[in-house]
């Protein structure tokens, strides 16, 4: 199990096409990834659930990642946070 | 139970007493009925194809658009919807609320949306809080899906007894309800000429629009009186009240029956003039209600209900048949079919000319302009109509024409036609009347191109007074302006029935206004001779020539003529209805 917070960096904070290459992303992973903004936590492969988490920019999301390939998936679920999914600022 | 009132405007009268049935609120307009437990399994099966159908196109779109200059973010878009779809919260959650609550697959995806659309309107960020529109976008591909192909639409027990109780009804909903006989309908929006108006009057069942609030005060399954003559609503009647409607109702059904002895009469004023009353129809099985109510011929014969609730074009067989069966069944009295009516408020799936979403679609590519620009489709169309003419009187009526070009283009159209089937020896009636829907004021004020074109003509009263006053009766916040006693609408009549009757072709009025009592007098003062309506008309309409006298109306007719607004016209045709 590893655990990260980051923050969201990117202007428009999780929006659909964010949520969406979270989405993914960590479909493509066999470990489990759960995402958490102030309390509220959302499986990772649910699209509806991570746009519900309605994380703005500034917001801290915890990203929860158990299985197999979990330190892979982390770097790459980190990675798309840090880039500010491919938006720039 | 407390018993209450509403207040609405009555758009469609006669009285209802039966229980409420609430259809959704969404976008569109869902019903909500219950599945037999024999039929659940089939209704999920239904709801998964929906949704397994709806990823495809999604796919396919995503397909289409990748190679092109498409910039990125649509692609993305298409993603995102096609990964908010296979979200079990959309494509699993629905299921089991159909296992559930036996309801049918619109109805469980349109609340399982509300829920989460509430979820998001908690959300504090504006920005996030609108993506809830993506999910909306999302459902409503869905459930046109599903609408597209009705499950077996059980009737509920007692339908007569059932009253509708809506936010508003699509004209998309018209052909659905035909098949219904549903006791009354009440919306909260609305206005005299609303959709859900003109359906009702069609159906000949009473309505009450505007209520405003009906659908959150009233709950499924309330006893409930429809006064659709008065816009009253008594929600939880009690027994005198109930009483007191109920023999309102029957001396209703006694003056009808009454009228029905007029069926075999002819129509004539007590002056002697001769008026031929026709019926407008959508359907072929119309046709027991127009014989029913004595119409000498078919005004009128919409064929758009061959495109609708269907995908993919009506072949010149399926076309034929049902012209075939109207006009063998009118057994040589005149049967008028309108070509194709498409576009406007009437999009049909699988054109492409009407995928597009027009700027304004009043004002685009429909009716015989589309014709036009499919000519494939119209060919198959004007074929079809020709063949049907070999077994009765047929006539064609072509809608929108607004300048000489489209008519000679119509009928060169016509000519192919003609020429195709004469090399196949198909028979036809080669002297086979063509008209024009007399719609746009340009075809009113420049009619002599029509009246040196074309064999008779229709007007469309309530296209005609939409772009005389350029106004959308459909649209609630200027619906009241929607006026047909305006004085431009009236000079146009008047110019539009006497330069016709001058050049001796015939003339007929086939909007709504032809079947309006309180106008019938109006318009043979005009000089019109010819009224086309819904067959429910026809008897009140006629009883009401029946007692009209056409040569001492002349003077009022003079000033109803001259006169300079709305309401003055108003008051004259009142002292009209008074002689």
């Amino acid at each position: 199990m590893q655990t990260r917070v980051v923050s969201v960096v990117n202007p428009l904070g999780l929006h659909a096409r964010a949520c969406a290459r979270i989405v993914s992303i960590a479909s493509k992973f066999r470990s489990t990834v759960s995402l958490s903004v102030k309390g509220r936590r959302a499986s990772a492969r649910n699209i509806v659930a991570v746009m519900l988490l309605t994380a703005s920019v500034g917001a801290n999301v915890r990203i929860e990642i158990d299985g197999p390939d979990e330190a892979e998936a982390m770097r790459a679920i980190a990675a798309l946070f840090h880039d500010g999914f491919g938006e720039r600022s | 139970m407390v018993s209450f009132a509403l207040n609405g405007v009555g758009v469609s009268g006669g009285i209802a007493i039966g229980r409420a049935q609430l259809v959704s609120h969404a976008t569109l307009e869902v019903a909500h009925y219950t599945i037999p437990a024999s039929k659940v399994d089939a209704e999920i099966a239904r709801f998964t194809n929906a949704v397994k159908e709806v990823q495809r196109e999604l796919e396919g779109l995503h397909v289409a658009m990748t190679g092109g200059d498409v910039p990125g973010e649509f692609g993305a878009f298409l993603d995102v919807h096609w990964m908010i779809l296979s979200d079990p919260t959309l494509s699993e959650a629905p299921k089991k609320i159909i296992l559930e609550q036996r309801c049918n697959a619109e109805w469980a995806l349109t609340q399982q949306m509300s829920v989460l659309v509430d979820q998001f309107d908690q959300i504090e960020d504006a920005y996030l809080r609108e993506r809830k529109g993506d999910i909306v976008q999302v459902c409503e591909r869905v459930l046109k899906r599903l609408m597209g192909k009705p499950g077996s639409l059980p009737p509920p027990v007692a339908e007569e007894q059932t009253i509708l109780v809506a936010h508003d009804l699509s004209p998309a909903d018209v052909i659905q309800f035909k098949h219904h006989h549903y006791g009354a309908f009440l919306t909260d929006v609305g206005g005299v000429t609303s959709h859900t108006a003109i359906v009702a009057r069609s159906l000949n069942v009473p309505a009450v629009v505007a209520t405003h609030n009906a659908r959150s005060l009233i709950r499924d399954s309330e006893m409930l009186i429809v006064d659709g003559s008065s816009g009253v609503v008594i929600i939880n009647p009690d027994r005198a009240v109930l009483a007191e409607y109920r023999l309102k109702q029957s001396e209703i059904e006694l003056s009808r029956q009454k009228l029905k002895r007029l069926r075999t009469k002819p129509a004539d004023t007590i002056d002697g003039v001769r008026v031929e009353l026709f019926a407008n129809i959508e359907l072929p099985e119309d046709l027991a209600q127009t014989v029913e109510n004595g119409a000498t011929g078919v005004g009128l014969f919409r064929s758009e209900f061959l495109f609708l609730n269907r995908e993919g074009l009506p072949s010149e067989d399926e076309q034929f048949e049902a012209y075939r069966a109207v006009a063998e069944g009118m057994e040589g009295q005149p049967v008028t079919i309108r070509t194709f009516d498409l576009g406007a408020d009437k999009q049909i799936a699988g054109l492409d000319g009407l995928a597009r979403v027009a700027p304004n679609p009043a004002l685009g590519l429909r009716a015989v302009r589309f014709c036009l620009a499919e000519p494939r489709m119209f060919l198959t169309q004007l074929r079809a109509i020709l063949r049907a003419s070999h077994y009765g009187k047929v006539r064609i009526l072509v809608p929108m024409l607004a300048s000489s070009s489209e008519i000679d283009q119509t009928l060169v159209a016509l000519a192919q036609a003609k020429e195709s089937l004469k090399d196949q020896d198909v028979p036809f009636d080669q002297a086979i009347e063509v008209g024009g829907m007399i719609e746009i004021p340009a075809a009113v004020i420049a009619m002599d191109a029509f009246l040196s074109r074309l064999d008779f003509l229709s007007i469309g009263t309530n296209d005609l007074i939409q772009y005389t006053l350029a106004v959308d009766r459909a649209d609630e916040a200027v619906a009241h302006l929607y006026n047909p006693l305006h004085p431009a609408v009236v000079r146009l009549l008047a110019q539009a029935i006497t330069s016709a009757n001058k050049a001796g072709k015939p003339i007929a009025v086939c909007g709504e206004m032809a079947g309006e009592i309180a106008l019938t007098r109006l318009l043979l003062g005009l000089g019109l001779r010819n009224f086309s309506m819904h067959p429910a008309h026809l008897l009140s309409v006629k009883q009401r020539i029946l007692t009209s006298e056409v040569a001492p109306a002349k003077p009022l007719i003079d000033r109803i003529r001259r006169a300079d607004s709305a309401d003055r016209i108003a008051q004259l045709v009142d002292k009209l209805n008074a002689m």
